[in-house]
Parts: C-alpha cells; sequence; structure tokens
C-alpha cells in the first residue's frame, strides 16, 4: 500500500482539480482530458498496489540476479526504431527493423531463461 | 538493500559495455554525454539565429533556413537536451540515493537510452533531406505541420523522431518511479526519501502520464501527413500536443529544483528546510501542471479561459511554499559559495523572473498583448535557460564526482558561471522590453525604424557570452579527466544523503554496507551524532 501512496495521493488531486473544471464550464475536450488523466492515474495507482509485491523498507529482500550485459535490449530497440523510420523510408527498412526486433526479442527470451536458472 | 548476485568487476569500457551495460550508472553517463551532445547542436542553432538578428537586414541565413532553425533549436533543447538529462539524473542518483542496488526494470531502461538516441538521430536526419528539416516550430503546430505548408520528407524525419524520443523517455522514467517507489533501503519510508528523489518521482509522474499522449498525437500526425486523411482540426491538435507540452516544461525543472535543493542544504550546512511540505508542494504542483495545458491556447477563443487562468495562476501557491523551502535552509547557515552552490543560487534568483512573468501571461487579459511576441521568448528562456540549465550545472558540478569519479575544477567552474551569469541576463532580459514594444517571435528580421536593433546587439553579444562559458565548461571536462585526482567518497565533506556513503564512482553493485536511516539527511545524523 505505502509504494502506491504517492501515485494515489496525486491522482486525487488531479481528480479533484478535474472536478473544479465542472464548476467552471469547462467544454467536452477539457473534461474528458481531466478525468481520463485522474482515472488512469487512479487506475496506475491501483495496479502498482496489487502488483507483485515489493518488499516493505525494513524486510530482507530476497536475492535477485541482476544482468549486467544485455545486447538482446539493444538489439530490440535498435529494431523498434528501424521498423518506426522504415515506415517513412519503405518497407524494405520496415523488414529488416522487424527481424532485429524478433532477433531481439529472441535474444531476451535466453537471457531471462539463463537468469532464472542461475538464480539462487 | 536487496542481496544481488552481481557479476564480478570490469575493468575499461569495452565496446559491447557502451552498447549493452545495463547499470544503471553507466545508462545515466551516457545519457548525459548524448544530452550534453544534443546541447551543443542546439546552441549553435541558436548562436546562428542569433546573428542573423543582430542587426536589421542581416542575412546570414535565409527565411526558410531561419524557420528551420528556431524549429530544430526548440525541438533539440526540449525532446534531445533538458528532458534526458533530467532523466539522466534520475536515472543515475535515484537507486544510489535510496540505496538500491540496481534501477528497476534495467534492459527497460537500457531501451529507454537508445530510443532517445534513435529519435535524436532521425530528428537531426531532416537536415540531410531535399527539403531540409521541420519548419513547422517545435510544436508541430497544426495545420503549419500538414504535407501542403511543410512537405517533405524532413518534417516526417521530425514527427518520427519526436516519437521515438519521447517513448524512450517514457520508459526511463518508468524505471526511476518503480525504483523509487519499491527499492528502498530498510528504514527509508517515503518521508525519509531525498527531496531530490522526491523531484524525480513528481517528475516521472508526469513523464508517465503526459508523454504517451505526445507519442500517439505523433503517430496520428505521421498518419494525417502519408495517407492524406485529417483527424484533427488545429484546436484538438493543440489540446493534444500541449497536454503534453505543459507538463513537458516542469519535467524541465523539478529535477533541478531537487538538485538545487540538495546543493543548499549540502552548502549552508543545514538540514533541508520545510521537507514535508516541499514533497506536499511538488505532488501538487505537479498536479497543477497537468491541469493549465490550455494557457497556451487563451488566444485561439476556444477554451475556457477562466478554468485555465484559475489554474495557472494557482501554480504560485506551491511554487511559493517551494522558494520559501529554498530560502529557509538557506537562512542562517554556513555558506560555503562553491560552483555548484553558484549555479544554484542563480538559479532561485533568475527562475524567479521566469516565474513572475508567468503569472503576467496566465492572465488571458495580458496574454493577448504578450502572446506570440518576444515577452513569451523571455519568459521561457528565463525559466527554461536561466532556472533550470543553472540548476542542471548546479547538480552536474556537485555530482560530477560521483558520476565520474572526477572533481571538476573550481576555477574554471567560477569563470563558466560568470560567463553564464553575465550572458544569459543579456541575451533574455531585454526580450521582455522588445517583446513589450511588439517584437514578434519566430522572425528572421526586423525593420530598422523599429528601433530594435541595440537590444537585438546586446542579446546577440549576451549569447555569444554563454557560447564562451560552455566551452569553458568543455575545457574544464576534458581537463578534469586528463588530470584526474583520487578522490574520497565525499570530496565535498558536506553530502547528506545515501550516494556519498560510496566510492567515487560506485561500485556495480553500489554499496557495499549502507548506513542506518533514521530520516531524510542519513548522512548529516550520523555527523551530528557523532559531534554530539
Amino acid at each position: 500500500m505505502r509504494r502506491a501512496f504517492p501515485v494515489a495521493v496525486w491522482g486525487l488531486i488531479l481528480l479533484g482539480i478535474a472536478l473544479a473544471g465542472i464548476a467552471l464550464g469547462t467544454d467536452p475536450t477539457e473534461l474528458g482530458l481531466g478525468f481520463g488523466l485522474s482515472g488512469a492515474v487512479i487506475l496506475g495507482g491501483t495496479t502498482l498496489l496489487r502488483s507483485r509485491a515489493a518488499p516493505e523498507p525494513g524486510a530482507a529482500a530476497p536475492p535477485e540476479a541482476i544482468p549486467d550485459l544485455s545486447v538482446a535490449t539493444a538489439v530490440l530497440a535498435a529494431g523498434v526504431a528501424t521498423a518506426v523510420v522504415g515506415a517513412e523510408l519503405g518497407q524494405w527498412l520496415v523488414g529488416i527493423g522487424l527481424g532485429l526486433a524478433v532477433a531481439g526479442a529472441g535474444g531476451l527470451l535466453r537471457e531471462l531463461r539463463a537468469e532464472r536458472r542461475g538464480a539462487p | 538493500m536487496s542481496a544481488t548476485v552481481a557479476a564480478p568487476p570490469r575493468t575499461a569500457a569495452t565496446l559491447v559495455d557502451l552498447v549493452a551495460s545495463t547499470d544503471h550508472k553507466s545508462i545515466g553517463r551516457r545519457l548525459v554525454a548524448l544530452s550534453v551532445l544534443f546541447f551543443v547542436a542546439g546552441g549553435v542553432m541558436a548562436l546562428l539565429m542569433r546573428t542573423e538578428l543582430a542587426q536589421p537586414g542581416l542575412q546570414v541565413v535565409s527565411t526558410s533556413t531561419y524557420n528551420a532553425l528556431f524549429t530544430m533549436h526548440g525541438s533539440v533543447m526540449i525532446y534531445l537536451f533538458v528532458t534526458p538529462m533530467a532523466l539522466a539524473l534520475g536515472v543515475y542518483l535515484v537507486p544510489l540515493q535510496v540505496g538500491a542496488a540496481e534501477i528497476s526494470g534495467p534492459r527497460w531502461c537500457l531501451a529507454g537510452l537508445w530510443l532517445v538516441l534513435a529519435g535524436g538521430v532521425t530528428m537531426l536526419s531532416g537536415f540531410l533531406t531535399v527539403d531540409g528539416p521541420a519548419r513547422a516550430t517545435w510544436i508541430g503546430v497544426d495545420p503549419l505541420s500538414q504535407t501542403a505548408s511543410t512537405p517533405g520528407m524532413g518534417m516526417d524525419m521530425w514527427i518520427l523522431g519526436v516519437l521515438l524520443a519521447t517513448l524512450g523517455e517514457v520508459l526511463l522514467a518508468a524505471c526511476i518511479l518503480l525504483t523509487a517507489l519499491r527499492r528502498r533501503a530498510p528504514g527509508m519510508t517515503l518521508l525519509r526519501m531525498p527531496v531530490f528523489a522526491w523531484s524525480q518521482v513528481a517528475t516521472c509522474l508526469m513523464v508517465v502520464f503526459a508523454f504517451p499522449v505526445l507519442v500517439t498525437t505523433m503517430a496520428l500526425l505521421w498518419t494525417e501527413r502519408r495517407f492524406g486523411v485529417t483527424i484533427f482540426d488545429p484546436v484538438t491538435y493543440q489540446h493534444l500536443f500541449w497536454f503534453y507540452g505543459h507538463p513537458v516544461v516542469y519535467v524541465m525543472f523539478f529535477p533541478f529544483v531537487g538538485a538545487t535543493a540538495e546543493v543548499f542544504a549540502a552548502f549552508s550546512g543545514r538540514r533541508f528546510f520545510g521537507y514535508r511540505f516541499f514533497v506536499a508542494s511538488l505532488l501538487l504542483f505537479s498536479a497543477l501542471s497537468m491541469s493549465v495545458w490550455a494557457h497556451h491556447m487563451f488566444t485561439t477563443g476556444q477554451v475556457t479561459n477562466k478554468y485555465f487562468a484559475l489554474t495557472s495562476t494557482a501554480l504560485v501557491i506551491p511554487a511559493g511554499v517551494e522558494y520559501f523551502d529554498l530560502i529557509g535552509t538557506l537562512w542562517k547557515g554556513r555558506i560555503r559559495p562553491t560552483v555548484p552552490f553558484l549555479f544554484g543560487l542563480a538559479f532561485l534568483l533568475q527562475f524567479l523572473v521566469g516565474g513572475l512573468t508567468g503569472i503576467w501571461v496566465a492572465a488571458p487579459a495580458l496574454d493577448y498583448h504578450a502572446n506570440n511576441s518576444y515577452f513569451v521568448v523571455a519568459h521561457f528562456h528565463y525559466t527554461l535557460f536561466a532556472g533550470s540549465a543553472f540548476g542542471m550545472f548546479a547538480g552536474l558540478y556537485y555530482w560530477w564526482p560521483k558520476i565520474a569519479g572526477v572533481k571538476l575544477r573550481e576555477g574554471l567552474g567560477y569563470v563558466h558561471f560568470a560567463l553564464w551569469a553575465v550572458g544569459a541576463n543579456m541575451t533574455f532580459f531585454p526580450m521582455f522590453l522588445l517583446g513589450q514594444d511588439g517584437m514578434t517571435r519566430r522572425i528572421a528580421d526586423y525593420p530598422s525604424s523599429s528601433g530594435w536593433g541595440t537590444l537585438n546587439l546586446v542579446e546577440t553579444i549576451g549569447s555569444y557570452l554563454i557560447g564562451l562559458g560552455m566551452l569553458v565548461f568543455l575545457a574544464n571536462l576534458l581537463i578534469a579527466h586528463a588530470l584526474p585526482r583520487r578522490l574520497p567518497w565525499d570530496p565535498w565533506d558536506a553530502g547528506q544523503t545515501l550516494e556519498w556513503a560510496t566510492s567515487c564512482p560506485p561500485p556495480r553493485h553500489n554499496f557495499d554496507a549502507l548506513p542506518p536511516v533514521r530520516s531524510y539527511a542519513p548522512l548529516l545524523d550520523l555527523r551530528e551524532a557523532a559531534r554530539a
């Protein structure tokens, strides 16, 4: 609960500000953006609250494996960027980008599996 | 602190390290270096513009090139320099400040870095296209950004570059935010987090919830241009853009006010004053900043002026609390006028000028006069440059020993500060006067009969002083790194927070051991206990 507290507080402040917009006659676009934002924040905070539990401060944290290098991540990011730029420059580049992204994603899966095997 | 299984320590960085290291410290350093490079590029564009405007009738660049310059200058500075730099400091420092061994989601963080670089390269590649780079302002204002008004691939590459860089920034911010919320050391409750870490929480909340709107908007804008469909009308585009565009200016402010707060506490020898009020003001300030976007649209006549005037003016409340706390920290402190302190002090004074003029333009009646004039240009340069850039250097000079393992030379730092303090005020203060007198922004020339020539020349000279100051900083970097001196864990002998409880730079796992955390200034607690 505590780790979600700032997000929840922030969401409530945003909700209050959006409610003030009703009193001052804001138009549907403005109201939509304001309430949409506060709703997204409150939802995000709720998701964080219900997510996989992180140790509360003071509790002993379990050991975890930390990746030192991740070439696969760099390849994946490069693939995504290349595919996006390829949307402008041509399908051939989209193909290269998607190929890199798939290679990167595959490499990432291998890294994650190796981490799980190596974790104490 | 998490017990970790870390890889054995590495020696000199290899190419693979530069590409693929997931160490948040390495990612942070690379992002700082990238941001500085983009800053230099944006600065060169600024000097070209100032040279063009130095006197009426000069033709250093064509009108079309000038349009490209102000577009790309603003774009580089906002999307590629200040925002990534703000997040770079968070990536490097937040895990250290909260006592974590690593950032949350290190791979996402690495992906964010590469997306920012890819976005920057894509955006700037517009200079290599036949029609040149984007010329539709840093906002990509509709309908100027439509194909009919700005044809050519350069505008498209700008759109995709903004999309990629912003996506990268969302990933970086999510990692920082989750680190602060989930990886704090034993004993570090939320209200024992350092003020800089809290400033990063507020910053990253804005990034995570506002920046995706820009990513979507850019994707839709590209679709409009590519397929000739109409998705936005100009007002709707502005709503969507400014929904990101106002929070981003606070993203470019909060980390540097947090850095200044740390610097003030360290060099006044006092605990930060009014901590809880400061934290509350950060959350209120960031929430309000998400609710004021349409004050950039007062003159469209299509928004609820009174609502956005109210929310915009309300910003003065948390801003006032923060200023009170910063001054309270200095009050009766044992001030040490180090280079970071001087940059922080200049931030405090100069940002105030920008902030007060913000109240001016938050009033619709006054904004109708000032809109699109040099008054607005002066306002945001006082907040973003004379404010945030000075706060940034306060942080960089303060934390450089921790980041790079070397201390920048104080003498050169004072020279840098002096050139910038004079140069920034020479460049941007006359713009208030020119704006009030009617000089419009985004013009490549002005009539000699206007009488604006003298002030423009003063501004141009000021801008060259800023450029000179930047050269002094770069020289300082080279000298400090060429002739490094061995550093203690806390070279300032003033650090109050956990990043000073480890070596310069820290080991891969950040800490061998952590001191007890009983407040937001654990090292100050230890020093006071030792004295008692």
